[in-house]
């Protein structure tokens, strides 16, 4: 006997259903997934819990406003994240926390050394990242410091497409670019991204063998 | 800015930097790679192609894992319950959206 399990996207697009329906006994699920998913965007755009948090209400008080206006459930995340992103840069242009200036790029540039031989890449062990650590402690904050510090154009194509799933299309449609726009910087920010936790590795691995 | 991290990129394609040849096209490709639609035989083929570079082996196998670390990535940190009066106004809202749809013509 198999037993179905339900993708997280999947009863997303069931209470959005619900409540096209009109049936607002679906209204405190919706509300607790989505506040959540949400506040974790908005934290990560924003920086800020307050802004957040404001931003995630403010979010969700504009989708129940504007709820007949969701064409098809099956695209309820897509289009919720398309309020909270116009909702995190409304916020973003006021908010007294919005960082006035972005990290520069150039820390993302690999680190070389000279062997003798040429110019060298150092490289990470990486295979001393077992499964069971991705998501240790440490290793989170490292990624999401790493996240937060990217650029605003990378961390929400990044924020969109691999942390809260949504296909490049859809990605595409909630920030007004191009698709290949999307993948551009999707790829960059993941080059990034993997930049930083190299470094991480690579510091860990030295002090390790201190 | 889009050229500011350009460089992020340049990596395991540098045959200068890695001491290997060959390997440039295989850095517009690891983008690919890490597409959810890319199929299991393309990431084969990807896969046979970089065997010449282990240096592109460890990269791509890294960005791998970098990719699966965001998609588990979920902030410990969690909102503060919605107060009673901001949930009244959500009610509120979906009710009105109900009220006018209702009063559309079938």
């Amino acid at each position: 006997m198999s037993t179905a399990i339900e993708s997280p996207k999947s009863r997303e697009v069931e209470l959005a259903e619900e409540l096209l329906r009109g049936n607002a006994a679906a209204f405190d699920e919706f509300v607790n997934i989505f506040q959540s998913k949400i506040f974790q965007y908005t934290l990560m755009m924003c920086g800020h819990r307050e802004d957040a948090e404001e931003v995630a209400q403010d979010t969700l008080l504009k989708v129940f406003e504007n709820f007949d206006q969701l064409q098809d459930a099956r695209n309820v995340r897509a289009w919720v994240f398309r309020i909270a992103r116009n909702a995190c840069l409304m916020k973003r242009r006021k908010s007294v926390f919005a960082p006035k200036t972005e990290l520069s790029l150039e820390d993302y540039l690999p680190r070389t050394e000279e062997d003798g031989s040429g110019v060298r890449m150092q490289i990470a062990d990486w295979s001393r990242v077992p499964e069971s650590q991705l998501l240790q402690k440490q290793l989170k904050e490292i990624l999401a410091a790493a996240i937060r510090e990217l650029p605003e154009i990378y961390r929400s194509v990044l924020l969109l497409r691999d942390v809260e799933e949504l296909n490049t299309e859809e990605t595409a449609e909630i920030l007004d670019v191009k698709i290949d726009v999307v993948k551009t910087r999707l790829h960059r920010a993941r080059l990034a991204i993997r930049q930083k936790l190299d470094r991480h590795l690579l510091e860990a691995s030295a002090t390790l063998s201190r | 800015m889009e050229e500011a991290i350009e460089g992020a990129g340049s990596r395991p394609g540098n045959a200068a930097a890695n001491g290997n040849s060959g390997c440039a096209p295989l850095e517009q490709r690891l983008g690919e790679s890490l597409d959810v639609h890319i199929t299991a035989e393309d990431l084969e083929q990807l896969k046979a192609e970089m065997q010449g570079c282990p240096p592109c082996l460890e990269f791509i196998e890294s960005l791998k894992t970098t990719v699966k670390m965001c998609h588990e990535f979920g902030l410990e940190q969690t909102p503060a319950p919605l107060s009673e009066g901001t949930k009244s106004r959500m009610v509120e809202a979906y009710e009105k959206v109900l009220a006018r749809r209702s009063q559309l013509p079938k």
